[in-house]
Order: C-alpha cells, then sequence, then structure tokens
C-alpha cells in the first residue's frame, strides 16, 4: 500500500484525484472519461477542488469538537462549522509535527476577514488584486498556494477564482495558508510562534495592539468563553 | 539446393527490404526524441501516471512519434463542475485513432495552448507525444493524457507557465 498525505485522501503521495467527467468531442459526441489516480508531474502534493469536496461531503458531517456553535451576532456565524472543523483537523493531520490550529481561531478569524460572507470580492489594500471569500484569500496568495516551482515546498492547493468563492474551498486553501504564514514567520523569528501571532502575519499586521488584531482577539475570547 | 537457398534469402532481403520501407514512415519520426528525452521517459516512469485503484490498472507515460502533418488541434467541452473547453490533439496513424488530452481539473487557457502546439506543429516533419494511456473509446480512438509535446520546432510541457488561468 503506498503511502498517502492523509487517510483521507483518495490517492498516494504525489498524485491526484481526477473525478469521471462527461466530454464533448470535437466531432460533437459525447464520451464518458474514467475517473482515475494522476501523478503530479511535480511529484509535490496537490490537492484539487474535486477532491476537496469529495472529502468535505463524505467526512465531515461526522465529525464534532470546535469551534463552538456561536453565531457571534452574525446571520451565518455557525454556517461554515462543518468546514472550519473539518479542513482544520485535515491540515492539523497534514503538518501533525507542527503546532495544531484551534478552529476557533479560525472561526474568528473569518468573522473579521469576511464577516462570513463567502462570496464578498474586494480589492487588496496592500495592491495585490482582490483579495475573495470567508478567509480573504489574495489572488498572490492563490497563485503560490498552486506553483510548484514557488513558495510551498509541498502540499499545494489547485483552486481557481470562482472556487474561492465556494466556503469549504476557501477554508481550505486560508488555513493552509496560514500553516505556511506560521512557517515562515517561525524561520524569520528563530522561535517557535502562537497561532495568533501568526494570524497577525496572515493580515498583515505589524502589531497586536492593531484595532483588527484587538477586535480580533475579543472574538476570538467570546469563542472560548 | 544452392536454387533454394538462392529463393529463399532473395525471398527474405526483399521481405525486410520492404519491411523496412513501409515501417521506415513510423519509425522515422522517433529520430526526433534524443538521449535526453529518454533519459527524461526512464526517470518519469519510475513512478505510476495513472491508476484506476479499483481495478488495479496502472499505466505510465510513454513517448508515441507521428507525422506532424496528421496531427489536428481542436477542442473538446469537458463538464468538470462546470462546462469548460480544454484543448485536444487527434492523431490518425496508420489504422489507429489517438486523441491527446489535457487534466479537465485545470483551467486551461485553450487558445493559448492551441497557438502553442499549433505552432510548434507548423512545417514539421514530426511530433513526439510524451503522454499516458487512459481508455479506449466505443470507436477504438485510443485516449491518452498529455505530460509533453516535442517537435523539432521545440517542447510544449504541462507545467510551462501561462497556459493556465
Amino acid at each position: 500500500m503506498e503511502e498517502k498525505v492523509h487517510v483521507w485522501r483518495k490517492c498516494p503521495l504525489g498524485q491526484r484525484w481526477r473525478s469521471k467527467h462527461p466530454l464533448r468531442t470535437p466531432s460533437g459526441k459525447i464520451v464518458t472519461r474514467r475517473g482515475g489516480c494522476v501523478q503530479n508531474p511535480s511529484r509535490m502534493d496537490q490537492i484539487y477542488s474535486d477532491e476537496m469536496k469529495l472529502i468535505s461531503d463524505s467526512k465531515f458531517s461526522s465529525l464534532t469538537g470546535a469551534p463552538e456553535r456561536k453565531t457571534l451576532g452574525f446571520s451565518q456565524g455557525n454556517k461554515f462549522d462543518d468546514a472550519i472543523r473539518g479542513w482544520c483537523k485535515y491540515w492539523n493531520d497534514v503538518f501533525s509535527g507542527e503546532m495544531p490550529i484551534d478552529p476557533d481561531l479560525v472561526k474568528a478569524l473569518i468573522a473579521t476577514e469576511s464577516g462570513f460572507r463567502a462570496s464578498i470580492r474586494i480589492k487588496d489594500g496592500r495592491g495585490q488584486g482582490h483579495a475573495t471569500g470567508l478567509m480573504q484569500i489574495t489572488d498572490a496568495t492563490l497563485k503560490i498556494l498552486s506553483d510548484e516551482k514557488g513558495e510551498l515546498i509541498n502540499h499545494l492547493v489547485n483552486l481557481s477564482q470562482k472556487d474561492l468563492k465556494d466556503p469549504s474551498f476557501n477554508i481550505a486553501a486560508g488555513v493552509r495558508w496560514l500553516f505556511h504564514k506560521r512557517g515562515l514567520a517561525v524561520k524569520r523569528l528563530r522561535r517557535e510562534i502562537t497561532w495568533e501571532e501568526a494570524i497577525m502575519y496572515y493580515k498583515g499586521y505589524k502589531s497586536r495592539e492593531h484595532p483588527q488584531m484587538i477586535k480580533f482577539m475579543k472574538i476570538y475570547q467570546e469563542l472560548k468563553k | 539446393m544452392k536454387r533454394f537457398f538462392t529463393l529463399f534469402f532473395s525471398g527474405l532481403f526483399i521481405f525486410a527490404v520492404v519491411g523496412f520501407i513501409a515501417e521506415w514512415r513510423l519509425i522515422r519520426n522517433y529520430f526526433l526524441l534524443n538521449w535526453s528525452d529518454l533519459v527524461f521517459a526512464w526517470d518519469d516512469n519510475r513512478d505510476v501516471a495513472l491508476s484506476h485503484p479499483d481495478t488495479n490498472e496502472e499505466y505510465y507515460n510513454r513517448w508515441l512519434c507521428f507525422d506532424a502533418a496528421s496531427a489536428d488541434v481542436s477542442y473538446g467541452v469537458v463538464e468538470y463542475g462546470e462546462a469548460r473547453q480544454v484543448p485536444i490533439i487527434d492523431i490518425k496513424s496508420g489504422t489507429r485513432t489517438f486523441q491527446f488530452n489535457v487534466g479537465p481539473e485545470i483551467e486551461w487557457l485553450t487558445a493559448a495552448v492551441q497557438n502553442r502546439w499549433r505552432r510548434l506543429l507548423q512545417n514539421q516533419d514530426s511530433v513526439c507525444i510524451f503522454s499516458v494511456y487512459s481508455e479506449t473509446d466505443p470507436d477504438g480512438t485510443e485516449v491518452r493524457y498529455i505530460r509533453k509535446l516535442k517537435t523539432p520546432a521545440g517542447v510544449w510541457d504541462v507545467l510551462d507557465k501561462g497556459y493556465t488561468d
């Protein structure tokens, strides 16, 4: 049995899942193409939206634990709890040697980033195009997440701009990015850092005293009450 | 006896020459590949390129070479979460028909890929495609997925930048 990145994945390490799909050929015929495990030319671990959907549809509803089912005053405040719980568990398992991320922290981050509005797309303040969805993934981040020759040395996330408006895909990408930001900060500072500090880097703030960080901490503490 | 051997070896010689001429049209395209292409294939074949875990089928990428003139660049429409175009190359070689596809899970800039393929194929004699077998359609078309395409004009690789959205 070949090694898998996570027990929920369908294919061995270095391969991605391709779902069965119809194709209309140039002659107008409609044929069905088989699903299967496809080698990633980069040999890295890469996850695409179709496999993310398979995972979230089949695994997340049976999970229990954080985040707290509080709405935090938002109309959709607990709508994405399953996805937050599921993707935090997935990435915590994948990065099992690192400090695990608390799903409540991700929920508090979503509250401050998008107010739980899944299809929000706004201009990024740092001039990096736009930021999209629940965790406000920027266009630049989206590129880095799937770049075989880029910053990430493994566990790439291949999504399109459209995919980012899907709450589950957005959270999957956002949590992966958080692990990356934390890893970068640990390397740069040469010490372990807390997840709260990692959130600060994710948001691009230099101080915990920034009003947005104070707001974030307040919401996080509210979830932890 | 001497007459028998003369006839036998003459026949064998003629058979070899005819066979060689017949096969030459197919074989000559493979001269496009160089040592590094073979090393690339050797290296790539350390891992399975496409597998079907349910049926335990495993397939590897391999170089197939054709007359460039037999390659027809077009596109198909896949339904993969949404309907989108994907570039396709159809090739008829002898009695066999091949369809070379790209992965539907990637949003290809179809026109850009087609332009690149057409430029590589234009006025060339041979094309070699490094690809993996996927399935055979009911009409006998062998469906494969492209990893690399090579002509004397250059190479296109699925990892090349600028061909995906």
